[in-house]
């Protein structure tokens, strides 16, 4: 509950550097030699072409034929992702999958570090600096406008899926006056139905009943047809009052899937289970996640935030898997892996990793990962990008005519 | 209104200590630009509320700018007289409410870019005023203790990584009574250096029955009631239409301890700290463990505690942030592993903000692994990434940290 009020209190000096390692811990070992084989790998840049050779199976649908996905994975520092210490939570992103990938270690976030703005200075290749809550849209062109726009696709063609609570559905498109809500992306907020099926059991008495995996899918479907559907913050093909019935049968199956699954029950995890059977529906050709369990790290857990790197880091490998499965995806898809920004330094006035304000390189400086068809070689790209230069990048892929904006296209990606 | 235009009697529903300060100081905060002056009265209203290090502080801030020429406080506060407010917030009530005027300063001043030049600004100002202040002797070496990993058989991770370079590692201590020794450790120091406030206990569970004397102790199982009504102030927040975060934040910032069924004769400057660790500190409320850490966090940077001893106990396993806010599980199961992580993160943070402090370079700090052998020292007479073997008891640690 801390706020970005001004504060009077001078901004500390900075502690002695105590990044410095105990190399003789076995666990780090066995991850920097994991580290290390999978750079070796990059270097013989061996495998990927066999996944360029996929490609252009499935029939062309609109512009370019191109699929994107960003998965955007809130606030992660280097320290516990790709650092020596952290690699032991990214078992799957360090382990088979970065041989075949395109490697930023240096992607920076130099807007406004909180998440409406953070994820929709991505989507629109400008650094936005609206409302922190979602209250107002981004004020210029989305990704999912310029493509619905220029390449007259479909609502059905772009989706946002998202765990955090902290955005809203004027995250799917922007204010501009030549694009706007007519070619927006479909927005749904999983975990809030999530929390809605809890507020109505615990309001109605039912609370033991969450602990049963059966009576978990009747209280979300129940939280689903008792209600207007935009109480959720959702917005699904601009219906105002009902769900579309293609989506409730997705929703549906997604809730299936999610409570009829042995792992955890997190929002992120609802997350998944909703993104793969959109792509599985929908198969839309721009889709963008949202994981936030890494999230928890505000109400001061520690453990839970790298718990919840640990999650994310598995549902980034099985989108991949389900991109890999997927013939509407299969060998013609870029996914890109990214944080929204990094979390505060230890040491910092604002309480170091509960928070993502500071004004400082471990909240700034992030990296990102891209896999699929428009990556030509694995390759790590020592050089700084930002986080503004993905969408002109992604919109090329699509087969989008050039806007301008603020980012440059990473000239590593090729259509 | 502008500062200028300020009167002694506008002063008059501040508490009797905080109105005294402020009518003697009424000269001073006349020439004080708007864009500074509520933040100055943030502090200065709770001056009754404050503990004597924080008062001290107020004294002292006062004291140097109350020295200051007229032209010289116009040079210094120059940055922020710079700054451009809107003449609906310089008609706010700005003397009785400064809290909420600051919070709608900094809306105002992020909307209209001028945040970061009220950043350098504030952060020079804080260098200028570090500068000009008389060092601080303190009559003891500070002591900082964290106790982790209760209920926990065995760590699945190394302990202590972060600490350890900057101390001595010891790996034969003699846990038996471990846990007495180092609160006799603090009883002993309020003993010795007696100062209301200066020595701490911050418990992650029930603190024992019998209270030291001269020792300050908070725990969260003490609070369990204040917890619970303020969950369900919370729970009663969210539903009304309209209530965002913001809001929220504002509701909970005007919370009193007698809003929270927190009795009036209580020691009312640690009541009213207790109610901001609790609606200041997100996550306070639910997770034990970072209820020490930030009560900890708070009484280093509040009261400059110079005995801090913080006990992290199991916190409650992580679930649905709604479940966890409605109460509706009345003995949650415990995560102790979980919590070691999350306290091992937090002795570390305990040790960082205990280095802010006035007379950083000779304090010392112990962090022990509960009912293991396992323990870090870092005191400035002790060598830094080395490991001991030598077989000592937790006095024995204690002793060596204040030798």
């Amino acid at each position: 509950m801390e706020s970005d009020s001004p504060d009077r209190t001078p901004i500390p000096a900075a502690l002695p550097c105590t990044e410095k390692a105990f190399v003789t811990e076995p666990e780090l070992d066995r991850s920097k030699r994991d580290f290390l084989r999978a750079a070796g790998l990059l270097v013989a840049g061996s495998l990927l072409p066999q996944l360029k050779a996929q490609s252009q199976q499935e029939p062309l649908t609109v512009g370019s034929g191109h699929k994107v996905i960003v998965v955007l994975i809130g606030g992660v520092r280097r320290a516990e992702t790709f650092s020596r210490e952290g690699l032991a939570n990214l078992p799957h992103l360090t382990g088979p999958l970065f041989g075949h990938c395109l490697f930023y270690p240096h992607t920076r976030n130099e807007g406004v570090t909180a998440h409406f703005n953070a994820i929709s200075s991505v989507l629109t290749g400008n650094w936005q600096r609206v409302d922190d809550w979602g209250k107002l849209a981004p004020t210029t062109p989305t990704l999912f406008e310029q493509f619905r726009k220029d390449l007259r696709a479909g609502r059905s063609d772009t989706w946002m899926v998202a765990s955090n609570k902290a955005l809203t559905s004027q995250i799917g498109a922007s204010s501009s006056p030549h694009f706007g809500p007519k070619y927006g992306a479909n927005v749904v907020f999983p975990k809030q139905l999530m929390l809605m099926a809890v507020e109505e059991a615990l309001r109605d008495g039912r609370t033991a009943s969450m602990a049963d995996r059966a009576r978990v899918q009747t209280e979300l479907q129940s939280a689903l047809e008792g209600s207007n559907y935009e109480g959720l913050g959702w917005n699904v093909f601009d219906a105002s009052d009902q769900l579309d019935p293609r989506v409730r049968g997705t929703i549906e199956s997604a809730i299936a899937g999610f409570v009829h699954n042995d792992g955890p029950t997190s929002g992120d995890e609802l997350t998944f289970f909703m993104t793969r059977e959109i792509m599985r529906k929908f198969a839309p050709s721009v889709l963008t996640v949202v994981f936030s369990d890494v999230e928890a790290a505000h109400f001061g857990s520690y453990a839970m935030h790298l718990a919840g790197i640990r999650t994310v880091d598995r549902l980034c490998a099985q989108i991949w898997q389900e991109v890999e499965q997927n013939p509407s995806y299969r060998g013609q898809t870029t996914l890109l892996i990214l944080p929204e920004f990094g979390r505060d330094p230890d040491g910092s006035s604002t309480n170091g990793f509960f928070n993502h304000r500071a004004n400082e390189e471990s909240t700034r400086d992030t990296w990102m990962l891209a896999l699929g068809a428009a990556v030509d070689r694995p390759q790590v790209v020592e050089r700084p990008i930002r986080h503004v230069d993905l969408c002109p990048t992604l919109a090329g892929l699509l087969g989008c005519k050039p806007v301008e904006m603020q980012g440059v296209r990473l000239p590593e990606f090729h259509a | 209104m502008l500062p200028r235009d300020l009167q002694p009697e506008q002063f008059a529903a501040y508490p009797p200590q905080a109105r005294q300060l402020a009518v003697a100081h009424i000269d001073l905060f006349r020439q004080l630009p708007i864009s500074f002056l509520p933040s100055m009265l943030r502090q200065v209203i709770e001056y009754d509320d404050k503990f004597p290090a924080e008062r001290q502080s107020i004294d002292a801030e006062l004291g140097v700018l109350s020295r200051l020429s007229s032209s010289d406080l116009l040079q210094r506060f120059q940055a922020f007289a710079n700054l451009s407010i809107p003449s609906k917030l310089e008609n706010y009530d700005w003397v009785n409410h400064p809290a909420q005027f600051v919070e709608q300063q900094s809306a105002y001043l992020w909307s209209t870019h001028q945040l970061d030049n009220f950043r350098k600004a504030a952060t020079e100002y804080g260098e200028q005023l570090q500068a000009a202040l008389p060092p601080v002797q303190l009559p003891a070496r500070r002591l900082g203790i964290a106790i982790v990993g209760q209920g926990v058989e065995a760590s699945s991770t190394p302990l202590f990584r972060n600490l350890r370079p900057h101390g001595t590692f010891f790996n034969q201590v003699i846990p038996q009574n471990g846990l007495a020794q180092l609160f006799d450790a603090v009883t002993a120091r309020a003993k010795s250096f007696p100062s209301p406030y200066a020595h701490w206990v911050v418990e992650g569970g029930a603190l024992p029955a019998t209270r030291a004397p001269g020792v300050t102790c908070v725990s969260y199982d003490g609070l369990e009631p204040v917890r619970s009504a303020l969950l369900n102030f919370i729970q009663g927040q969210i539903q009304r239409p309209g209530m965002g975060p913001e809001e929220l934040r504002t509701r909970l910032a005007e919370l009193t301890p007698a809003d929270l069924g927190i009795s009036s004769t209580s020691d009312q400057v640690l009541s009213r700290f207790q109610v901001k660790v609790l609606t200041e500190g997100s996550g306070t409320q639910i997770f034990s463990t970072t209820f020490a850490q930030w009560t900890a966090r708070e009484a280093l940077r509040r009261a400059q505690a110079l005995t801090l001893l913080v006990h992290f106990t199991p916190r409650q396993r992580q679930l649905p942030m709604n479940e966890m806010l409605s109460n509706a599980v009345p003995h949650p199961t415990l995560d102790p592993a979980g919590s070691l992580v999350d306290a091992d993160m937090g002795a570390y943070y305990n040790w960082i903000n205990q280095q802010r402090l006035p007379g950083a370079q000779d304090s010392a700090f112990i962090a022990w692994f509960e009912g293991h052998a396992q323990a870090v020292v870092i005191a400035p007479t002790l060598p830094r990434g080395v490991v001991s073997t030598s077989a000592m008891t937790l006095t024995q640690l204690v002793q060596l940290a204040l030798a």
